[in-house]
Formats: C-alpha cells, sequence, structure tokens
C-alpha cells in the first residue's frame, strides 16, 4: 500500500522516469486506483510533447555574420584599455610632454623675472636717497645713531665733514 | 576522430582559437534558439548569445570537467538572460507563431512518427499551440527557463538543476507548477 494520498511531489519524476525503481512502482500502484493522478500525468505528458513538438523558432540569422561579429567584439575585449592605448601612442605623449614643458618654463620665467625687478628698483632708490642725503658719505655715523632720537644730526648729515672708517 | 567538446574547452583555455571557432559552431544555433526562447527578441538573443561565447573564452580556464560541457556553457548563457531579463524587467506578451511544417525538426519528441490529424483538427491544434506558447511566455523566469530546457533541450532534472543553480526538487516544483498553470489554461479554453 501506498504510504501518501496523492503523490504530486513525484509526478514530474514519474513522467521524467527520474524515480527510482521502488519509488516508480510505488506511483505505478497509486495511478492504478486515483484517476486525479492518472489525469494529471497523462495531462503533464501530453503537454510536454505538444510544447516539444512545436518549439517557435526564432527569426533565421546568418550563421558567418553571426560569427564574424563574435570574432570582432572578442578581439574589442582582448585590446587592453583607452588609458593604455593612450600612452602607447607618441603623438599625444610627445605633444602633452611639450605642452607641460612651455607651462613649466613660463611658470619659471614669470615667477623669477618680478623679484629682480623689485631689486632693480630698490637699489635705484636707495641710491638717489643716499646721494640726496649724503648717506654713503657719512656711513659710518650713520651706523652709531638711532634713526629716531638723532633726528637732529640727520638732518644736518650733509654739513658734518666726513669721517675715517673704523 | 571527432573531439569532444570537454576537450574542445580545454583547448580553448590554452588560447586554442580553432577550437573555440568550433565550439562556437557547434553551439550558435543551440544558445541563439535557446537565449530567444527566453528573451523572445532576435537582437538581444543574439547579443546574449554572443556574449555568452565571449565568456566561455575568457573562463574556459574554470570549467573543472565536474559537469558537461554543454550544462557549463547553458548555465552561463541562460543566467545571461534571466539577469538581462531582471535587469529590463520586459514582461511582454508576445505572441508566438507556432513553427511551419517545413521548418527542420530538432528534439527526439519530434523525430518519432506524428498521429494522423484531419485539416480541421490540425487547425485547431495550431491554435491550442498557439496559445500554449502564449501561457508559456506568462510563466515566471525561473519556471519557464526550467520548461525550455526540458522540452527544447531535453535536459535531465539534474543538469537542469545546475543551470539554474538550484536543487533538483526546487527544478520538479517549477516544472510542476509551470505545467499545473499550462494545464489549467488548455482546460479553459
Amino acid at each position: 500500500m501506498l504510504s501518501w494520498q496523492h503523490p504530486e511531489a513525484k509526478l514530474i519524476a514519474y513522467v521524467k522516469g527520474e524515480l527510482t525503481e521502488r519509488d516508480h512502482r510505488r506511483v505505478g500502484d497509486h495511478l492504478a486506483t486515483c484517476p486525479e493522478c492518472t489525469r494529471t500525468v497523462e495531462d503533464f505528458r501530453r503537454i510536454l510533447y505538444d510544447l516539444a513538438s512545436s518549439v517557435p523558432q526564432p527569426p533565421q540569422i546568418h550563421w558567418g555574420a553571426y560569427r564574424a561579429e563574435l570574432r570582432k567584439k572578442l578581439e574589442a575585449r582582448r585590446q587592453p584599455s583607452w588609458g593604455w592605448q593612450w600612452l602607447r601612442r607618441p603623438l599625444p605623449m610627445a605633444l602633452s610632454a611639450a605642452v607641460a614643458g612651455a607651462l613649466l618654463i613660463f611658470a619659471f620665467q614669470s615667477g623669477s623675472y618680478r623679484p629682480a625687478a623689485t631689486a632693480d628698483l630698490a637699489f635705484l632708490e636707495e641710491s638717489a636717497v643716499a646721494n640726496r642725503l649724503d648717506l654713503l658719505r657719512q656711513y659710518s655715523m650713520l651706523e652709531r645713531l638711532d634713526l629716531w632720537e638723532d633726528l637732529d644730526v640727520v638732518r644736518h648729515l650733509d654739513q658734518i665733514p666726513p669721517t675715517r672708517e673704523g | 576522430m571527432e573531439l569532444s567538446d570537454e576537450v574542445l574547452c580545454q583547448r580553448v583555455a590554452d588560447r586554442d582559437e580553432a577550437a573555440f571557432d568550433l565550439l562556437v559552431e557547434r553551439y550558435q544555433e543551440r544558445a541563439y534558439r535557446l537565449a530567444w526562447s527566453i528573451l523572445r527578441d532576435a537582437e538581444e538573443a543574439r547579443d546574449l548569445s554572443q556574449e555568452a561565447f565571449i565568456r566561455l573564452y575568457q573562463a574556459a580556464e574554470s570549467f573543472g570537467q565536474r559537469a558537461r560541457f554543454s550544462t557549463w556553457f547553458y548555465r552561463i548563457l541562460v543566467n545571461l538572460c534571466l539577469d538581462h531579463r531582471r535587469k529590463h524587467r520586459r514582461w511582454r506578451g508576445v505572441l508566438v507563431a507556432p513553427r511551419s511544417e517545413d521548418e527542420p525538426e530538432s528534439s527526439i519528441v519530434e523525430r518519432q512518427p506524428a498521429p494522423f490529424q484531419d485539416p480541421l483538427e490540425n487547425l485547431g491544434k495550431k491554435q491550442t499551440m498557439k496559445a500554449l506558447w502564449t501561457a508559456v511566455d506568462q510563466l515566471s523566469p525561473q519556471q519557464r527557463a526550467a520548461l525550455l530546457l526540458q522540452v527544447q533541450e531535453e535536459l535531465p532534472t539534474a543538469e537542469i538543476a545546475t543551470v539554474l543553480k538550484c536543487s533538483e526538487a526546487t527544478v520538479r516544483v517549477h516544472l510542476h507548477r509551470a505545467l499545473t498553470t499550462l494545464r489549467k489554461m488548455i482546460g479553459n479554453l
């Protein structure tokens, strides 16, 4: 006797012939006494047969073109990424290096020109003031003065006779 | 002597281009047809079946011959199609025309002699087939894939389970539910 009411879980395996010999016999025994399960099995078999015998076909394609396209796609995958390709090309590399070099030179020249100009202007300005105040002639005395306290002396530097260094 | 699929796949792993071409020629029609059965779109089927061959080429080393080559390859293909379908959520009720009589037969069932049917009965049969396949298109992706691998590729349950990455019991549940749905639909015609 069967130990289950309707062996639904085993019907597909029964239809496909994938049950063990023992289970196959048990399901067969049940089907002999159960019209409901017998009808289910018959319907399943018929549907599978109908589907297998009427499998829809996709639109036809040209297999040579299919394989050529596949080969093209495969080749594209084998290529390294764009970035690495770019690095391998000499022209973009040379152009980039040239642009980078020009920028560096420009930056260097602009940076070094301004301090030079400032230094030149300062020198001219100091020379003019020194000439006018006679600072160079009285420089040794000037070094010993406190600018603000001895402002009076500074004002009359041009009237003081030159002193010897030391 | 003709080399087996498994041997060819090993050679593909060693970057044997001729072996790859041979495998493509052997499986191109099946791959395209199965992809089309799942997707119901010729362009997508073409594209994804080609993608499956590219994956095969790239991953040939990982084919450890634990399964048959066809099972391993179908697994790549079916998962690509199911993923694609999942991403695009294309649930279309597409009417599928039944195959015409002059098209080549492909399954074991088809190769058996067809029973005689009169023209009127044949016309009714055609309409039933059309409705049946329309109902197949409306099944869940897993049920549909299991059913297609069964009726189209005639795979045993164990191989369908490997392709769909689930247990054999789950495959039987998918098939049982699919057939129950189709049976109800036929009963309502």
